[in-house]
């Protein structure tokens, strides 16, 4: 190999870990997923309910970390902790709802609005056997879609 | 007048017990976790733990998915999920036990009220007996229990992987608070 094919091979080599690690550093710092614009799996609260009560595990595997988009009508409006607003989607099964916690506020939401809420599914919480309710189905980092 | 006695007494027993005997839960509790480390800390926040608190046996009950845990940066979200809690496989977290010393609290007065808790700490499929000491608050009728408590990752099968094992401190600092705002 000459010099000038050495110095080739080198400076490629230099290119290649430069990129490698310039990729490297945007992985390490890349920030959440984008949720607002991601592409979403659309569906209702009650048959999304309806997947998680009838098969957790089959569902937890089609949804568990996944973007939905999930339409329904508002049963209750709250806020937690670190003063998010949480809404309630209805479902057929009394005391159980889809759990939405907005990344974005919403504005002005009203019991038995028909919402469609886009947000990272988390799963089905446990429910309570001698409360006689059962867990809620959870999306994260919300947003209202209008 | 004696059976007017009795049913007095009756009314009085069946409401005093309806008044005591209570479950108080949340869907909605927050949980998170701190690791100071080396080059950078890692802290994860949950705003969606399911807890019921029954009075006035003190049983205490905490269910926490993992996947309802955020992150700052996906990579972390992703590593925490897939390679350390493996929460496609354990999706849960749950505690079960039980406030030793509930009658130190007085539901009627508001105040802070600190308290002992033992039970299971079911964390990766593993389960663990552990003590911690939580409060109690009482405020206008809401009541809201917080506790801030040490997991040793080893002691759940929590595998770090060498390369990263400066990283990441072997003892994570939970915080836990839920504020029990439905009843039955």
């Amino acid at each position: 190999m000459n010099t000038m094919t050495k110095k080739k091979v080198l400076i490629s080599l230099l290119l290649v870990a430069i990129l490698a690690a310039a990729f490297g550093y945007y992985l390490f710092n890349k920030g959440p997923v984008d949720v607002k614009n991601g592409s979403a799996v659309k569906l209702d609260a009650i048959g999304l309910y309806e997947q998680f009560d009838a098969d957790s595990t089959g569902a937890l595997k089609n949804y568990s970390g996944k973007i939905l988009q999930v339409t329904g009508l508002v049963t209750a409006v709250s806020l937690n902790q670190k003063k998010e607003k949480i809404i309630l989607l209805k479902t057929n099964t009394g005391g159980a709802s889809v759990n939405c916690t907005m990344e974005e506020d919403p504005g002005e939401i009203k019991i038995n609005d028909a919402v469609s809420i886009k947000g990272i599914c988390s799963g089905m919480g446990q429910g309570d056997e001698d409360l006689g309710i059962k867990g809620d189905v959870y999306l994260t980092r919300c947003f209202l879609i209008k | 007048m004696q059976s007017r006695f009795i049913f007095i007494l009756i009314v009085f027993i069946t409401t005093n017990f309806s008044l005591t005997a209570q479950k108080l839960y949340t869907k909605n509790g927050f949980v998170s976790f701190f690791s100071k480390a080396s080059i950078e800390n890692i802290s994860a926040e949950n705003n969606q733990v399911m807890s019921v608190l029954t009075l006035p046996s003190g049983e205490l009950q905490f269910s926490v998915l993992i996947k309802s845990f955020h992150f700052k940066k996906s990579l972390m979200e992703e590593h925490f999920n897939e390679n350390y809690m493996e929460s496609s496989k354990y999706p849960k977290a749950t505690f079960k036990g039980k406030i030793n010393d509930l009658s130190k609290v007085n539901f009627t007065t508001d105040g802070n009220y600190t308290v002992d808790v033992t039970g299971d700490l079911a964390i990766h499929g593993i389960t663990n007996k552990t003590t911690t000491t939580g409060i109690i608050t009482v405020k206008s009728g809401i009541i809201t229990a917080t506790s801030k408590f040490k997991v040793k990752l080893a002691d759940y099968k929590i595998s770090i992987p060498k390369i990263v094992k400066d990283n990441i401190a072997e003892t994570v600092d939970v915080t836990v608070s839920c504020v029990y705002d439905q009843k039955i």
